[in-house]
């Protein structure tokens, strides 16, 4: 499936800035050692900025009303508890699910686990839309009702389960899928988490939905910063032997953490969640529209709604309005340098020409 | 995963590809810091931050001077006391890390017409300004004072060249930094970045760049357009590319390029963030995260700048901002350079 032409991209005139989020998101802060690895990789695989690349897709593929399906959500303590999941995911998706809806007029719906369901909910009213069963949401892909809608769906672990779900979301008019930091199965069947320990019982299977969407030709986008989310299985698996773990988790399932299921697009960054918010940015850039990139205000209200409805920072383990072990200083900073990427407080005739 | 426990210099290497990467991304789009970073990488063939850090924490010992000359006087046709805020807060900023980090006395040397706003500026950053005589006095003060010297430095070529040598003859130099000064050309002219000339109003502070070489003090240019102290070491790279490299407006016939060469050059977005990038290379090797400012005090920095009629180059206005970035994108530089000086970070569970 070619979903947008190489050579229209390479000529593409947001190419500068495409390339400019890329480096914002991939600079190596918490210095985990992982996105030079992963990045470099797939920008020489795809031969084009990846945050533009996802935005073109996106705008290309995604009419007014479709839906847009998001998942997300890692349920990062099950020895402790199934209830306990980590805040990098859901403010990503939340604000993609922002972005798709005032930019492109689709109806966002976010996959998680049932134990996620509420504070991913939380975190989509924090970004500024309205949560509602799908059949409510669906009506709001008509711009005439003035309500700015999504839906959060509780998505099954069990992969029989999975695939019921999977085959009802398709029957809407579905514009494209977008996994963020979400945990993908290896060729055994198997989810890890980066440094190789399994999880695959509480991580909703998402493996089918994926299938179907690539079937029928629509675009599949997967954004990650460890190597196990889905999307980091493209290029063939070409991953398995650059990565730790990528071969032999050391589970003793027989496979490494990297999917096998691939995506058509996939996004490294630092943080994942900036992965997210890359996209947003890109596709701000694409529709000159910069309202499509959420601010710093919503960024603070959406980290705080996370910690507020005890999604964790995967890393610290608090319940803090941070993620990945970095201070919220660091993701406003982020948000701030992409709006400012965008153009947002930039003169640019100021400049000689 | 373990790994072998890397050195502070190996820790400021890596460091310094961010601090590089970050400072260098064109949020204005103004086209010219990716024509100039390649070359002054290539020169170096490291990061240029670290390498900058090193160079400094290996050349400049407690109780010496670090010469550290800015400002650009940038309506001249207009009125001689209109100078800009890209320039002075990235000297306040590296002056502040290198008294702090080096135990160096800094001395700013600038037009007369901008003393006081560069010396506003420095004391935002923490340094009381003295004359020259009390910064030293300070270092052996057995009650702390955090002091700096700012100077008026003569616009008139043969007045420079004395008071250069003077100074050299007097103190003990340490290392020379220019953050966004004009150097002239072969021609002796300096210009704008618009190919303008503008010789006359400027300090002509570059007299120091062969007087150190002779007398192997090391010389570090910061700049962001081509036309500054430092940009003569990449004068090959930029000719045929960048716009007046080759030949200026004002028909000098020799183009904006500097002529001299330093030993290490600094290329950025703003030339303020190529002195913050250096002052957070020198907290990572020294592992003193205190020796990079704080996005307060970036604010405190513009503001003083902005107190002091100091104008953003771009925008014209008067305010905390510089070549036409706002004041929220300078904290925001400033919190990621913290960020990867290790605050605001908690990497533990990665290792």
């Amino acid at each position: 499936m070619t979903l947008v032409e190489r050579d229209s991209l390479i000529s593409d005139p947001k190419w500068g800035i495409g390339d400019r989020i890329d480096r914002l998101i991939s600079i190596d802060l918490p210095r985990r050692g992982r996105i030079d690895l992963l990045y470099p990789h797939f920008r020489q695989h795809y031969g084009t900025p990846l945050s533009l690349l996802a935005a073109r897709v996106l705008e290309r593929h995604v009419r007014q009303g479709d839906l847009v399906l998001i998942a997300t959500g890692w349920l990062n303590r099950p020895s402790v508890s199934a209830n306990v999941a980590e805040s990098d995911g859901p403010t990503g998706a939340a604000a993609m699910a922002r972005a798709v809806s005032i930019g492109l007029g689709a109806v966002p719906v976010l996959l998680v686990e049932a134990e996620l369901v509420p504070a991913m909910t939380a975190v989509v009213h924090a970004a500024g839309l309205r949560c509602l069963s799908l059949q409510e949401a669906v009506k709001t892909g008509n711009p005439d009702v003035l309500l700015h809608g999504a839906a959060v769906l509780a998505y099954p672990t069990n992969r029989e389960q999975a695939s019921v779900l999977a085959n009802q979301l398709l029957e809407h008019s579905v514009g494209a899928f977008i996994a963020i930091e979400k945990g993908g199965a290896n060729e055994q069947g198997r989810v890890h988490m980066s440094q190789g320990r399994e999880c695959t019982d509480t991580v909703a299977s998402m493996d089918s939905l994926i299938e179907l969407c690539r079937a029928r030709s629509i675009p599949t986008i997967g954004i990650g910063d460890g190597g196990n989310e889905i999307g980091m299985g493209n290029d063939g698996g070409a991953l398995r032997d650059l990565l730790p773990y990528g071969r032999d988790c050391g589970c003793g399932c027989g496979g490494g953490i990297v999917p096998f299921t691939e995506t058509d697009v996939v996004l490294p960054a630092t943080v994942s969640n900036w992965g997210g918010y890359g996209i947003c940015a890109a596709l701000a850039a694409v529709l000159n529209d910069p309202r499509v990139m959420h601010d710093e205000a919503l960024e603070h209200r959406m980290l705080t709604a996370c910690c507020a409805h005890g999604l964790i920072d995967g890393v610290t383990g608090f319940t803090d309005p941070t993620s990945d072990g970095l201070d919220e200083s660091i993701h406003l900073g982020v948000v701030t340098l992409l709006r400012t990427l965008i153009g947002c407080g930039i003169d640019r005739t100021a400049w000689p020409s | 995963m373990t790994t072998a426990p890397e050195s502070a210099s190996q820790a400021c290497a890596v460091a310094g590809e961010m601090i590089d990467r970050l400072i260098t991304i064109d949020f204005p789009e103004r086209g010219v810091v990716d024509l100039l970073y390649p070359a002054a990488r290539a020169l170096l063939g490291a990061p240029l931050t670290s390498t900058a850090a090193q160079q400094l924490s290996e050349n400049v010992r407690p109780g010496q001077v670090v010469i550290i000359t800015t400002g650009w006087l940038d309506r001249p046709h207009i009125s001689r006391q209109i100078a800009e805020t890209d320039g002075p807060p990235g000297a306040a900023v590296l002056a502040r890390a290198l008294h702090l980090g080096l135990g160096a006395v800094p001395v700013l040397l600038v037009e007369a017409e901008i003393v006081h706003a560069v010396s506003a500026a420095v004391q935002a950053a923490g340094l009381r300004c003295t004359t020259v005589a009390e910064a030293i006095a300070a270092t052996t003060s057995t009650s702390k004072l955090h002091a700096a010297a700012v100077l008026p430095f003569p616009t008139d070529s043969e007045l420079a060249a004395e008071a250069a040598r003077e100074m050299c003859a007097t103190y003990d130099i340490g290392a020379f930094v220019a953050i966004e000064k004009g150097g002239r050309n072969s021609r002796g002219q300096i210009h704008t970045s618009r190919g303008d000339e503008t010789t006359a109003v400027l300090a002509k502070t570059d007299v120091f760049v062969d007087l150190c070489r002779d007398r192997g003090v090391l010389t570090i240019g910061v700049g962001d357009g081509g036309n500054e102290i430092g940009m003569g070491s990449i004068a090959e790279a930029l000719s045929t590319k960048l716009r007046f490299a080759d030949s200026c407006r004002c028909g000098c016939g020799a183009g904006v390029v500097p002529d001299q060469r330093t030993d290490i050059l600094i290329a950025a977005t703003v030339s303020n963030w190529g002195g913050y990038g250096i002052a957070a290379a020198l907290a990572v090797l020294l592992d003193r995260p205190d020796l990079l400012h704080t996005p307060e005090m970036e604010e405190d920095i513009l503001r003083a700048c902005a107190r002091e009629g100091l104008i953003d180059g771009v925008s014209g206005l008067v305010g905390p901002t510089a070549d036409g970035l706002s004041l929220e994108v300078h904290r925001s530089i400033v919190t990621l350079l913290r960020g990867v000086v290790g605050t605001g970070v908690n990497s533990a569970a990665w290792n």
